[in-house]
């Protein structure tokens, strides 16, 4: 019996290596590139007809437009407009990797740290930069808690300032310990359907095929939890408070 | 713990990269743009067609209104007609029935006047056949005549004593 951490292998299908670093084309680069088919190709093959009663496909972009578009109105309000592709483009990409790996045999690129990390130090950056563009070294003023007397001020500043830095982290490893613990605990059970054999394994059974489903929604949330932070990230930066 | 496998980052962040950035293009360039042109264009259909249905509406309104105009004035001046009519009817009515009462006043009055001169000529006519009676049943009994005269006073008499 493989173990429980054996579907998270990077497994090369292509070596590449470019002035000695190793670029080469995994299954993890594989479902990125499906994600980028599926997802792309989805958007645009909806957005191709424009009709003006939408088929199927159509309203399944139009519903993907419409619930990013409300979602950023809520967070950020009109001002937010201008970030609409690179947080759909992110909720894409989160939900249809999570949602590819929902599908047996398939990777999780999203159960790796590092992809989830990049991501997330990526969007933390982004913000950062924001915030110095807009509001210059004003931006300083956001480590101070608005009310809070001065003498709070040494206790409350380096709160926040670590609050604000492990933010990146704290994304990252929210997707990532998602995606690890669900497809983990999905694997060890279905270890439990073999173990216990034809006499009291459709118990696991069972409870795997619920888990499934819960699963799928855990990858759609983390995908939308993942994009709503980066918008209220975003929100931050642009009002200080 | 495949994850905790440092020689597998740089792929993975290569790879990430690349794809993402492809997806962002795709998406920012191609897809969102017409999804939002589409939504757009749709909502001013909508907007357009409830702007005109709702022209439509207030005109209707307004033909209806008219319409309510017009009856209620054709109403009232069919009212004055029917009040103008029965006026003139009553009125008519008024003058005919005085002519009549007038007219039938005045025929009476000329039968009346015709009766009495018919009457007195009778009269007349009697006294000079009674006194012709008189004188000669006067002649036949005394075997005188009588004068004239006093025949007629006594036949005069006699009458007025009738009449």
């Amino acid at each position: 019996m493989a173990s429980p951490l054996e579907q998270f292998e990077i497994k090369t299908i292509i070596p590449i290596e470019i002035a000695g670093i190793d670029i080469s084309f995994t299954n993890s680069s594989l479902m990125m590139a499906l994600t980028v088919v599926i997802g792309g190709g989805v958007v645009a093959l909806a957005a191709s007809r424009g009709a003006m009663v939408p088929g199927r496909l159509q309203t399944i972009g139009e519903m993907l437009y419409e619930f990013i578009a409300g979602l950023i109105r809520e967070t950020i309000g009109p001002e937010g407009r201008k970030y609409f592709p690179i947080i759909f483009t992110l909720f894409m990409f989160i939900l249809i990797g999570n949602m590819l790996g929902m599908i047996p045999y398939s990777f999780t690129f999203t159960s790796h740290i590092i992809v989830t990390f990049v991501m997330a130090f990526v969007v933390f950056i982004g913000v950062t930069i924001l915030g110095f563009a807009r509001h210059g070294l004003h931006f300083f003023s956001f480590f101070i808690p608005p009310g809070a007397p001065v003498w709070m001020w040494p206790l409350l500043i380096p709160i926040e300032v670590i609050s604000y830095l492990s933010r990146p982290i704290s994304l990252s490893v929210r997707l990532f310990a998602n995606m690890l613990a669900g497809h983990t605990m999905l694997k060890v059970i279905a270890g439990f359907v073999f173990a216990l054999g034809l006499l009291a394994g459709w118990l696991p059974l069972l409870l795997i095929t619920a888990l499934t489903g819960l699963e799928i929604l855990i990858a759609f949330l983390q995908a939308y939890v993942f994009a709503i932070l980066t918008c209220l990230y975003i929100k931050d930066a642009l009002e200080l408070h | 713990m495949p994850q905790l496998d440092p020689a597998t980052f740089a792929s993975q962040v290569f790879w990430l990269v690349v794809s993402f950035a492809v997806l962002a293009l795709i998406l920012w360039r191609i897809a969102l743009p017409r999804i939002s042109s589409t939504l757009e264009s749709r909502q001013q259909r909508i907007d357009t067609d409830i702007a005109r249905a709702e022209e439509i509406a207030s005109e209707a309104e307004g033909v209806l209104s008219a319409y309510e105009e017009e009856l209620a004035k054709a109403r009232a001046s069919a009212q004055e007609e029917l009040h103008k009519a029965a006026e003139e009817v009553i009125a008519e009515t008024e003058a005919r029935n005085n002519a009549l009462t007038e007219t039938l006043a005045a025929n009476s009055e000329a039968a009346n006047q015709r009766i009495e001169t018919a009457r007195a000529e009778a009269i007349a006519n009697v006294s000079g056949m009674v006194e012709d009676i008189a004188r000669q049943a006067v002649e036949r009994l005394v075997e005188a005549t009588p004068d004239s005269s006093t025949v007629s006073s006594a036949v005069n008499a006699a009458l007025e004593e009738r009449t």
